[in-house]
């Protein structure tokens, strides 16, 4: 059951319903979500960029106004306003006093270059706390030539601002260094360095700066030196230790190696991030302070500015949830209505299967779909199968009559394949050659009227069933049957060629059927049956071929009025076949002897052939027993008359029986039958056990004149077990008696 | 205006005297009870670094202590050097390039080569590649190329190899005197600087210089591969007591031995006293140290046993200094090293 909700259309409708709705919504939020997170990231790179720019651009003043005394100081000397030791001292301590960012500063000169007396000299004011203090560089142990400060600018000739350095007394203080030459006043040569203006800044107050503009709740500033120096960051252990690149050696971090060679190689920028120290997807914005060379940074984790964001998704995610599950359970409800009708239909087909595939007769199952009352596809549908249930029915009914009309002489296979070769089975007006097999075993019901009902009903099943069987074989089907016989076509429901043969074959196999029967009735005290059968062929008109052969007007030359002349004439054993059947087989048939009979109402005389045998594909043979009848020393008195006809026409006459034998008699009438007849004899005769009355049916085949006097030959058809008996011991006794 | 009671000497990081105070104190702290021990000290050429790792390992497992000594660790650095302070009796031991004690011994002071710790030479000169800054060679440069650029070299037998090298190959480079780091080089004051590979130039990859914009000439494959560092004292010391001499090289080189197998465990080690001495190193760089040193200690062309000195290297080396002027008498090797006492 529930395997079947699962497969059934309103689970499946629900579920692509659902399933196409589910993948748009996601395919609009995923959309939506990364459109909202792009803007919130561009607004927050923009924010990034902002804030380094402005920190850089702040950090920027400091230094250029550090630059600026430097370059002021250096150009008043060089102008030569100053140059005396006192007046640089004054100069020096001036610098530092009154610049309240500027740390320390230094006049130093090259080797011999102020005073030729003295190898070097520098006057060098610092800062310490609030006071300002004084030495002089160049004293056994700080040779500021060594120094970076002192030595690079004056390789270059150029102004420059040092790396930033801990202060070499207390180390807690990163100091930077702008140095300025100061130039020879030599007019041809190139120009040479004659000492070098420095000041120095140091950084605290950048902490401070970088500290207050912290970006968002986690995020935060860093500064880097122009190779990459950390010189400020929130981890202090990596200040002045670490450089960029030594920490992505030391995390093996290849991406923050190409970072820094980014923030080193690029003025500014922002880039989407992942740190190496504390793996987190952040955004990463820098910018230079042109001045010292510096770079400021900003991390922003993603975590915080995509939280509301996040949070927003979440929320949505949850509503397009609840949302799904409500459009499922609205979607199975109407897809449930939308089926219903179809559910009705599929229990009224299952019923109606099983019906159909039912040997039980019962009634054809209700069909009404008359619940259904709408008038889409689907209510035109149940419509559309109503009709289709009405001719269902009326097809039923038919096949039913078939089943009851034939189901007792035709197996269910035949009538199926009746009933269910739509090919073949062409109702309506075609005409089409066939071959029409009549056989009967006359005086059957005159002999069966003497049976008891059970041991007729065996009798009848026996004799049915073989010729069941044989139908089948040849592809005959039973067309109608009559008191004593059965019409069969050949090459009505399946269109052969050789329908002919196969309708020959098929009344010389049913004979030899006869044969065996008989065999074993005798053993069981049945009657001995005999069969005359005939055949003619022709054209017809399909259509209800039975009501044509129920009706009285067969046309003149219709293989079933040509039939059932012939099987009229047609002895016990005989199998009779008409011209047209003749004409269409002679190649394959043996002909015992050839009949010439007067068709009815006067009408021109046919030859009609008696065959034994037929051979090719459908091979039977069949071989007429044929005793010849014996003359009795004393003829027995006997009576005729004719059965199967009205009282008035079965006039007994008195008789002589003459000979005899099991499959005729001779008798000397006193009123002479007509050829055919079928007739009724009836002697007495004593035997062993007493007197005995036997009554035997057959057909008049012979009259002929015999020493003056008329001798009737009745081929006899079916008896009783008991007269078939005393016609043997009669047969016997007369055989013993003449010899 | 005020004397400084200290002067402060804005001198770009080098030691002080309350710093090395500090150190001293700090080293000699650890063996303060060692009463029985054998008092020596130490000095390397430089700073606590990975270069003189096996000594600060020997110092800080105590080997030394073990060895029954109680050395003391003396900061070395900018100034006089180690072979002065040997000669003062300011130190018992020492380490120095292998070209400075040929040439102490032949200007008469008689040091001896008790270990021969590094066998090849980590010197080396690096200009930038084409393309980058004015200045640069070009990629397939090779050591002729030199030749007329703005040249740094330190000062003293640092400057022994590059000179050696310019003499050799005829160049007239326009030399400029470089001190302490690289920052002359990274600002372009010079086209191609002297540097350590085990420092200098991990120093100028670790500044945002790519090592495809470099270009590198290696003394060891110019043919000047000079020893490097190796274990001194004076003669006198190893006259008088060659067992505490005999004991330190011992627990030296079993430092070095352990600094080689337990890497980590010795830069741990090498962290811990660069920290206290305030050096600001980074571990990333003394790693990169200590792998170099491996190299250019372990890794030999005729692998010899550690601590030994080949005569052929001292010929070679004796051969450039009188190449160079720089000795008149070569000391003899069997008098120059002892490390076979």
């Amino acid at each position: 059951m529930r395997g079947r909700v699962f497969k059934s259309i309103a689970f499946k409708m629900t579920l692509l319903v659902l399933g196409g709705t589910a993948l748009v919504f996601a395919t609009i939020l995923y959309f939506s979500f990364e459109q909202s997170k792009e803007i919130i990231r561009s607004r927050s790179q923009d924010n990034a960029r902002n804030l380094t720019a402005a920190l850089a651009e702040r950090i920027e003043q400091d230094f250029k106004a550090a630059e600026k005394v430097a370059q002021n100081v250096a150009m008043f000397i060089e102008r030569g306003e100053v140059n005396d030791r006192d007046g640089l001292v004054t100069l020096a301590l001036g610098m530092v006093k009154d610049n309240p960012e500027i740390n320390s500063a230094a006049i130093a000169f090259e080797p011999y270059a102020f005073d030729p007396r003295a190898r070097l000299f520098a006057p060098y004011v610092f800062r310490v706390e609030e006071d300002l203090e004084y030495v002089q560089l160049g004293s056994a142990g700080n040779d500021y030539l060594r120094t970076d400060w002192y030595h690079i600018p004056r390789v270059l000739k150029k102004p420059l601002w040092s790396e930033p350095l801990y202060e070499e007394a207390d180390k807690s203080s990163i100091i930077m260094y702008y140095s300025y030459p100061l130039f020879g006043q030599k007019k041809d040569q190139e120009k040479s360095v004659k000492g070098i203006v420095s000041v120095s800044i140091t950084l605290e107050w950048l902490g401070q700066i970088i500290a207050q503009n912290r970006p968002g709740r986690t995020g935060y500033c860093f500064i880097i030196s122009k190779y990459g120096t950390v010189v400020y960051h929130p981890r202090e252990a990596f200040v002045m230790v670490e450089s960029v690149f030594s920490l992505a050696e030391r995390y093996n971090a290849e991406a923050l190696r190409r970072v820094g060679y980014d923030m080193l190689d690029s003025p500014e920028g922002v880039i989407d991030y992942q740190s190496a120290v504390s793996p987190e997807d952040s955004i990463l914005a820098w910018n230079r302070i042109p001045s010292p060379g510096l770079t400021v940074g900003a991390v922003f984790p993603k975590r915080e500015l995509f939280l509301e964001a996040n949070r927003l998704e979440r929320q949505t995610e949850l509503m397009a949830i609840l949302g799904i599950g409500l459009l499922f359970a609205v979607s199975l409800v109407i897809s449930r209505s939308i089926t219903k009708p179809l559910r009705l239909m599929e229990s009224v087909v299952t019923k109606v299967k099983a019906k159909m595939t039912s040997d039980k007769h019962t009634e054809m199952p209700d069909m009404d779909l008359s619940g259904i009352r709408s008038n889409d596809e689907v209510g035109r549908l149940a419509v559309a199968f109503s009709e289709l249930g009405a001719i269902l029915s009326t097809y039923m009914e038919k096949r039913e009559f078939i089943r009851e009309r034939y189901g007792r002489f035709i197996t269910t296979a035949m009538i199926e394949q009746m009933v269910s070769s739509p090919k073949d089975l062409k109702l309506g007006g075609e005409t089409r050659e066939i071959s029409v097999l009549m056989a009967r075993i006359p005086a059957l019901p005159e002999v069966g009227a003497k049976m008891e009902p059970k041991r007729l009903a065996e009798l009848l099943n026996r004799v049915t069933a073989r010729f069941v069987d044989n139908l089948i074989r040849f592809e005959g089907v039973v067309d109608d049957v009559y008191r004593d016989g059965i019409i069969a076509l050949f090459g009505v429901y399946k269109l052969t060629e050789d329908h002919a043969e196969r309708a020959v074959a098929c009344a010389l196999a049913m004979q030899a059927e006869i044969s065996e029967i008989n065999a074993e009735n005798e053993k069981e005290g049945l009657p001995h049956l005999e069969l005359s059968a005939a055949i003619s062929a022709g054209p017809v008109v399909l259509g209800n071929i039975g009501a044509e052969t129920h009706g009285q007007d067969l046309a003149e030359g219709s293989p079933f009025s040509l039939v059932s002349r012939a099987v009229a004439v047609a002895a016990g054993g005989q199998v009779l076949v008409c011209p047209s059947v003749y004409e269409s087989t002679s190649d394959t048939v043996t002909v015992m002897k050839t009949l010439t009979v007067d068709m009815p109402a006067g009408h021109t005389s046919v030859n009609i052939y008696e065959v034994e045998a037929i051979g090719g594909p459908h091979s039977v043979r069949f071989k007429r027993l044929e005793d010849s009848p014996v003359y009795l020393h004393h003829p027995l008195t006997a009576t005729l008359r004719k059965y199967g006809v009205s009282e008035d026409a079965a006039t007994p006459v008195s008789v002589r029986l003459v000979a005899l034998s099991q499959t005729s008699v001779v008798l000397e009438p006193d009123t002479q039958p007509d050829l055919w007849d079928d007739v009724e004899v009836v002697f007495k005769h004593t035997e062993d056990d007493g007197a005995r009355t036997t009554e035997i049916f057959g057909k008049v085949t012979d009259i002929r004149d015999a020493e003056g006097r008329k001798e009737v030959v009745v081929s006899l058809a079916s008896m009783t077990a008991e007269s078939f008996r005393d016609l043997a011991q009669l047969a016997t006794k007369a055989r013993v008696q003449s010899l | 205006m005020r004397t400084a009671k200290t002067p402060r000497a804005p001198l770009g990081g080098h030691h002080t005297v309350g710093a090395v105070l500090m150190f001293i104190l700090l080293c000699s702290a650890v063996h303060a009870s060692a009463e029985e021990l054998k008092k020596a000290s130490f000095i390397p050429q430089w700073i606590p670094q990975a270069q003189f790792a096996g000594y600060l390992v020997a110092h800080d497992l105590g080997y030394y202590r073990d060895a029954g000594l109680d050395v003391t660790l003396l900061r070395g650095g900018p100034g006089p050097g180690p072979f002065e302070a040997l000669r003062r009796g300011r130190a018992t031991f020492g380490t120095g390039w292998l070209v400075s004690g040929i040439k102490k011994r032949a200007s008469g002071i008689p040091v001896v080569n008790l270990a021969q710790i590094v066998q090849r030479t980590g010197m080396m000169l690096i200009a930038r590649a084409n393309g980058e800054k004015k200045g640069g060679l070009p990629h397939d440069a090779d050591v002729t190329d030199i030749a007329g650029k703005r040249v740094g070299l330190w000062e003293g037998d640092l400057r022994i190899q590059p000179l050696a090298l310019f003499k050799r190959e005829n160049l007239d480079v326009n030399i400029v005197t470089q001190y302490v780091g690289v920052n002359l080089f990274l600002e372009g004051g010079v086209d191609v600087t002297s540097a350590m590979w085990y420092n200098e130039y991990h120093s100028i990859l670790n500044s945002g210089i790519k090592k495809n914009d470099l270009i590198t000439f290696f003394f060891s494959k110019l043919g000047f591969d000079f020893p490097e560092d190796g274990i001194y004292c004076m003669q006198e010391t190893l006259e008088i007591d060659p067992k505490t001499c005999y004991r330190f090289v011992q627990a030296s080189l079993k430092g070095w031995e352990l600094a080689f197998s337990q890497e980590e465990d010795a830069i741990d080690i090498v962290m811990k006293y660069a920290q206290a001495a305030r050096t600001r190193t980074n571990r990333a760089h003394q790693k990169w140290m200590l792998e170099r040193m491996k190299d250019l200690i372990l890794k030999d062309d005729e692998p010899t046993m550690l601590g030994t000195l080949k005569e052929k290297d001292f010929n070679r080396i004796v051969s450039t200094l009188k190449d160079l002027n720089l000795i008149t008498d070569a000391p003899r090797f069997s008098e120059f090293h002892r490390g076979q006492q």
